[in-house]
């Protein structure tokens, strides 16, 4: 079985093996720099079958930048490549590119990737036996060996002749010269051989270090193209150099203006002259310097039609020079010129230098924060004292050009940036003592003596501007005092605050500031009327939560000061009318406390107790509901009914038939006596069908209250809607005994089907307290 | 001499003897019996749900039915005892459980067997038991008659719709009551004590023999029947005999007689000096259920007429002409109360009776009939009639006796006895009734008095209804024509009385229909109002009520009280045992 498994497993390995079959020369390859060394097996070349693939294994090579060359003729009839990875079957490998375009040949770069790179011969056309010969190289030896015949011809066409320029002056008139065209001639051929130097540059950047100095022949016809080129280069470099110098001349006759501007490449030029023959210094002195002496007009016309105070923007130093490369001598006219307009040029960059000082102080007090520290402005005023005054110079020393515009804009400039320089000075130092008096009352917030101090400096702008916040400083600091008063609950201090924050007009900008103020002013007001509210608020709380259980002495809850503002304000900014609406809304909102929500929770919490305690103290309790209830002046419903529950005089409804409503009743005396009197009221208003209804109405009365009723009546009086009722005809009050539960009926008792029906029934009794009788009204029924 | 005395004491003797002989074989033996008197002619027709004019006819209705609940009485006064209900729950939300009692047989289980006139055994049939559709039935026939019913009326406080729930496996029905009140067990036994029917019965019948009760019919198919004790119930008596009389004029005779037992209204209403002997009788009295009026013919005499007729006749001078106050002959009377002689007490004053709920309880205030008459605009002479042919003969006689009286009226009013084709032809000027079975509790009923067909041997009662736009039940102006009614009121016909008439007839049916006090005691008011400005006649007096027993009976054993029938407690009635 084993056996069986291995040679199953060689056969598979040889079947993925045969795609590709591996040729191997001899001798074997080597892989260094040599010469093209045919592929051979032995003195055979490789035999290729078409419709086979080979491949062919090239080691490495240790150096960088070598390319692995393969030439043969019949290249062009194999498909092949060059991979890191030896090939496959169904593998899609990576192929590298070749290097050279040539048919014939096969260039790859070698690096160190892999041990060993596989030529593969993917296609063949036909049966062959082709020769094919490789070559390790560097490529710097590869580039040049295919180029240096290419360079070599390149150069030979791209040279600029030298007769003319050898001849120029001599033989060669420089008017026969054509320099424009001249110059973009030898433009063209210099950016040619430049490319060509590039390339060489490339080339031997890629020397292997072996190479330099050697004695390689490859790299000494190298070191002997790059000479010879580079000297036709720095020809080219000159040549056109004068060009340009010749073109910038002719370009510029009629043109004094940029002449002069071109002054500066003229000096150039004559900076480098001695790179050029004599014969061509000669020619272009002459050119240069006969265009001199026209230029003395040009620059006399540009000083007089100048009107400002700035420097004169001619370079007549240049001139100057060029005068002297030329080798000729100015005229006096030119040289006072050049004189004055070197003496205006110096006092304008006078005045400018001390403007610009003050500028640049300037700008450093711009960039001062607000608030600055008491050294700030001595050091600035130090720096101010270096700035030197530009003279009052007298346009006299102008001579001749003193009545010209810009020597009298000059003048008047210089008088302008000497008093601004003294200002700033005098300024400077008034602001270090101002600074140190603000920050001594700034310690003490002491805003508005700030403010004083400042309005008596408002020359100083730049301290308006760094104290610009003072004023809304000086609110916050009375809003923060009235808020300090608020907190104390100092009220009249606070309202004290506010009106002569109100009132304050003592401000570095007044109008900038208003709004601010107002906002504050109103924020002062509004914090103060809701702080008086609030704190009326917190009092009453307070007084309903103590006082919202006690049911003693009732009447004199309602006389407290709790009911009352903690504050009565006298001010408002929005006058008197505002002023009362403020009083108003805050006596409003404690009048509904004392109309509403306080006797509201009062009478529900008695009501509670009342109702869990009835015996103790419940007429205090009932007496004080109805207290609370005379006061009460809510809408809420469920407080009505608990009033009305407690209150006698209130008709408790029986608005449904057959169910037992519990009423309590609270004599109607306020103190005790023998015979206290109660009353109970009730508006029967049941829905009925009937037209004229009628009900037996059941009181479940105390024992108490009834158990007399066989020897007296235990009612005084009955009356329905203020009728009495008696009982005569087939109107029946039953007495209430022991055998029906005390139960008095009274019955039928005919109400009105539509509004109210108050049976109202007062009885009188020895006890004092509150009783609770059960009432029920039902519809009584037709009997046989 | 002595001799002449021997033959004396012989002769005696043999006269005792031959008196005890005649007393042994001929004595009237009514032991194990309950008979009753009535007019042959005025035949009860039993109808346990609308009142009728036969007085015997409503009381006949607790010995032959049952309701649910049975409204009875003991010395006390009124129980409830479960009939062919038993009260289980009363829910908070006033729903009412009850269960009907699973073995009730309805009469026709039985069969009586007689032996000539008397009953020889009650065979027993396959039984017939009483369910929840003979309730339902029953509920649908009272709500069907509406106001004609005072059961409607009752029932209609209670349930909204007459229906029940039920019933389930333990044969318990609810009734879902309203809840304007709360219902106590023996206002619910009141709603629920209707008389029960079986639901074979003709909801529109006549007269109803096949109930529950404890007497069964003795023989279903005669005109009158007498009853005997349902082996169902346990009667003590087991019959109840009706005896056929022309009129009730021999009645006392009858009674001291030994022919019928029971007297339940003595002629007069007044104590009977031929059956003083309290050895042999007692009596008890009830509250009056029989009034008197003169109602005036309103086609022959106008408005102002009426009134003058009105002033005219003295009811007070009738009443002790009628008693014979102050005379030797002067027939005394004895109230429920033990009030002897208060005649004054039974004058009536208005629509109302006094001794009604609405006047002795002062719901309404008769207005008195007062001055003198004005006979000028009288015709020469009224025509009263009466019809001495229905029940009350012996009444009617005096009274018409009396009207003759040229002394009394000036010979202004003549009364004749006519025939009933007189009174059905509305051929008088006025007509004397009594009517007999008016209740004085709530439900004085007016239908009888102004809605009843001019035919006295018939009781008709011509009430019309329709709806209106609110869907209210209204009374229809058909229900007053001349010719249905003893007072000619005709409310189709335009007249001077037109609209009072309408507005009477309106308050009458507002009356009977209503269900609630207040309305009742409403249209109460309207109707004393209304009735005395139409002056539709004179209300003269009530009768006492007066019924006699036979000692024969145990009277502890008969309880009579206020309105319920006198008949209610029969079942109980025993016979006295000297021992």
């Amino acid at each position: 079985m084993l056996r069986k498994t291995t040679f199953l497993l060689v056969l598979l390995f040889l079947a993925g093996c045969s795609a590709y079959k591996e040729l191997k020369p001899k001798p074997e390859v080597v892989a260094q720099e040599g010469e093209y060394i045919e592929l051979r097996k032995g003195d055979k070349n490789f035999e290729l079958k078409k419709d086979k693939r080979y491949f062919l294994s090239f080691p490495a090579v240790a150096e960088p930048n070598f390319y692995l060359v393969l030439q043969s003729a019949d290249l062009p009839r194999l498909t092949t490549y060059l991979t890191r990875v030896k090939p496959k079957k169904d593998q899609n490998p990576v192929k590298m590119d070749d290097q050279d375009s040539n048919a014939s040949n096969d260039v790859f770069a070698l690096d160190g990737t892999v041990a060993s790179f596989y030529w593969v011969v993917e296609g063949i056309r036909e049966d062959m036996k082709p020769s094919i010969s490789y070559r390790y190289m560097p490529i710097w030896r590869y580039r040049f060996e295919t180029k240096s015949a290419e360079f070599q011809l390149t150069l030979e066409q791209n040279r600029v002749g030298r007769q003319e320029f050898d001849g120029l002056g001599t033989t060669v008139p420089i008017s026969d010269i054509v320099p424009g065209s001249k110059l973009s001639d030898a433009q063209r051929k210099n950016d040619v051989l430049k490319g060509i130097q590039g390339e060489m540059l490339e080339i031997e950047s890629i020397f292997p270090p072996r190479i330099r100095n050697s004695n390689d022949k490859a790299y000494l016809a190298y070191q002997d193209f790059r000479a010879e080129l580079n000297e036709e280069l720095q020809f080219q470099e000159n040549y056109m150099a004068l060009m340009q110098a010749l073109k910038t001349e002719r370009d510029t006759r009629g043109r004094p203006g940029d002449f002069i501007a071109a002054s500066g490449d003229f000096l150039n030029f004559f900076e480098r002259s001695n790179s050029y023959p004599a014969n061509v210094q000669e020619a272009v002195k002459r050119a240069v310097g006969q265009r001199l002496p026209d230029l003395t007009n040009y620059v006399d016309q540009q000083v007089r039609q100048k009107r400002d105070a700035s420097p004169i923007n001619i370079p007549i130093a240049n001139l100057r020079q060029l005068y002297e490369a030329t080798g000729r001598r100015p005229d006096r006219r030119f040289s006072d010129l050049a004189d004055f307009i070197d003496l205006y040029n110096r006092n304008a960059e006078s005045v400018a230098a001390a403007a610009k000082g003050a500028d640049a102080i300037r700008a450093d007090i711009n960039k001062i924060g607000s608030w600055p520290g008491n050294d700030v402005y001595p050091q600035l005023a130090r720096r101010a004292d270096q700035l030197i005054s530009p003279g009052a110079s007298s346009s006299a020393t102008y001579g001749g050009y003193a009545p010209l515009p810009a020597v009298t804009a000059l003048t008047r400039e210089a008088a302008q940036a000497a008093r601004e320089v003294s200002t700033l000075k005098d300024q400077l130092n008034r602001a270090g003592s101002i600074v140190s008096q603000i920050n001594s009352l700034r310690s003490g917030g002491d805003y508005r003596s700030i403010i004083r101090v400042l309005k008596q400096n408002e020359d100083i702008g730049f301290l308006m501007r760094q104290y610009a916040d003072v004023d809304s400083r000086s609110i916050d600091q009375q809003e923060q005092a009235i808020a300090a008063a608020f907190n104390r609950q100092d009220w009249a201090a606070a309202e004290s605050g506010l009106r002569n924050l109100y009132e304050d007009t003592n401000f570095l900008d007044p109008s900038g500031v208003a709004a601010r103020k107002r906002e504050v002013t109103r924020r002062v007001e509004d914090n103060l009327v809701s702080a008086v509210e609030q704190a009326s608020k917190t009092r009453i709380n307070e007084f309903i939560e103590a006082n919202k259980g006690n049911y003693r002495d009732v009447e004199a809850l309602y006389a407290s000061d709790a009911f009352r503002p903690a504050h009565v304000l006298t001010f408002s900014s929005g006058g008197a009318n505002v002023l009362e609406q403020q009083n108003q809304k805050v006596q409003n909102y404690l009048d509904g406390l004392k109309l509403d929500r306080f006797p509201a929770l009062a009478i529900e919490t008695i009501y509670k107790e009342f109702q869990r305690d009835i015996r103790t103290d419940g007429v205090a309790k009932g007496k004080a509901i109805i207290i609370h209830g005379k006061y009460y002046k809510g809408e809420d419903q469920k407080i009505k009914n608990l009033i009305a529950e407690v209150n006698p005089s209130v008709p408790k409804w029986i608005t449904k038939p057959s169910e037992y409503r519990k009423v309590y009743l609270v004599p109607v005396n306020d103190a005790q006596s023998g015979a206290n009197e109660y009353m109970l009221r009730l508006n029967i208003r049941i829905p009925s069908d009937a037209k004229f209804p009628v009900y037996d109405v059941n009181l479940k009365l105390p024992r108490e209250i009834a158990a007399n009723s066989e020897t007296e009546a235990w009612y005084t009086s009955m009356t329905l809607n203020r009728e009495p009722l008696k009982n005569e005809g087939r109107f029946a009050i039953t007495a209430p005994t022991k055998g029906n539960d005390y139960t008095s009926q009274i019955t039928p008792l005919r109400v009105n089907k539509e509004g109210n029906n108050i049976l109202e029934i007062r009885f009188k009794h020895s006890s004092f307290k509150v009783l609770e009788v059960n009432v029920m009204a039902q519809r009584p029924i037709i009997k046989k | 001499m002595k001799r002449y005395w021997i033959f004396a004491a012989a002769a005696l003797a043999v006269v005792l003897l031959g008196v005890a002989v005649w007393w042994f074989f001929f004595r009237k033996d009514l032991s194990n019996q309950i008979v009753l008197p009535y007019i042959g002619h005025q035949k009860p027709l039993v109808d346990p749900h609308i009142p009728h004019s036969v007085p015997l006819s409503d009381k006949l209705d607790e010995v032959v039915f049952d309701g649910l609940f049975n409204r009875s009485a003991n010395p006390s006064g009124v129980v409830y005892e479960d009939g062919l209900g038993e009260l289980i729950d009363i829910s908070t939300e006033n729903v009412i459980t009850v269960r009907l009692k699973p073995a009730e047989k309805w009469h026709s289980s039985f069969q009586v067997r007689m032996d000539g006139d008397k009953v020889a055994g009650v065979d027993e049939l396959t039984p017939v038991l009483f369910t929840a559709q003979d309730l339902n039935f029953t509920l649908r026939r009272i709500q069907r008659l509406g106001s004609l019913s005072q059961d409607y009326i009752i029932v209609s406080q209670a349930l909204s719709s007459f229906d029940f729930e039920g019933p389930d496996n333990n044969g318990e029905i609810r009734f879902r009551f309203k809840s304007d009140r709360q219902w106590t067990e023996d206002d619910i036994k009141e709603v629920l004590s209707f008389k029960i029917l079986p639901h074979t019965a003709e909801i529109a019948g006549r007269d109803y023999r096949e109930g529950t009760g404890p007497y069964l019919a003795v023989s279903p198919a005669a005109e009158v029947t007498n009853y005997f004790a349902s082996p169902a119930r346990q009667a003590r008596l087991e019959n109840v005999i009706l005896k056929p009389y022309v009129d009730n004029s021999t009645f006392t005779t009858e009674l001291r007689n030994g022919n019928f037992n029971v007297l339940l209204e003595t002629p007069f209403g007044s104590i009977s000096p031929i059956l003083g002997d309290q050895e042999e009788f007692f009596y008890k009295s009830r509250i009056s259920s029989t009034l008197f009026a003169v109602l005036f013919n309103t086609q022959r005499l106008n408005l102002e007429q009426r009134v003058e007729l009105r002033k005219l006749i003295n009811n007070r001078l009738l009443l002790n002409r009628f008693f014979k106050v102050g005379t030797e002959q002067q027939r005394h009377i004895s109230d429920y109360k033990g009030n002897q002689d208060n005649y004054e007490d039974y004058l009536n004053h208005s629509v109302f009776p006094s001794s009604s709920h609405y006047v002795a309880d002062s719901v309404v205030f008769p207005i008195m009939v007062e001055g003198a008459p004005n006979v000028s605009i009288l015709p020469d002479s009224i025509r009263l009639v009466a019809s001495l042919n229905h029940g009350n003969r012996e009444e009617y006689r005096e009274l018409v006796e009396i009207f003759n009286d040229p002394t009394l009226f000036g010979g202004k009013i003549r009364a004749f006895d006519v025939q009933d084709e007189d009174i059905k032809q509305g051929n008088y000027d006025a007509i004397l009734i009594a009517v007999d079975g008016y209740m004085s509790n709530f439900f004085f009923d007016f239908y009888s008095l102004f809605l009843r067909e001019p035919d006295l041997a018939v009781h008709q009662i011509n009430l019309k209804t329709t709806t209106n736009s609110k869907g209210e039940v209204v009374p229809s102006p058909q229900s007053l024509r001349a010719n249905g009614n003893f007072n000619r009121l005709d409310a189709t016909q335009p007249g001077p009385d037109q609209q009072k008439l309408v507005e009477f007839l309106e308050a009458m049916h507002g009356f009977m229909y209503t269900n609630h006090i207040g309305d009742r005691y409403y249209y109460a008011e309207q109707l004393n109002q209304l009735e005395y400005d139409l002056a539709l006649g004179r209300w003269l007096f009530s009768l006492p009520s007066l019924a006699y027993f036979r000692s024969q009976f145990n009277d502890r054993s008969i309880d009579l009280y206020g309105e319920a029938t006198q008949l209610s407690t029969i079942e109980k009635w025993e016979e006295r045992r000297d021992d």
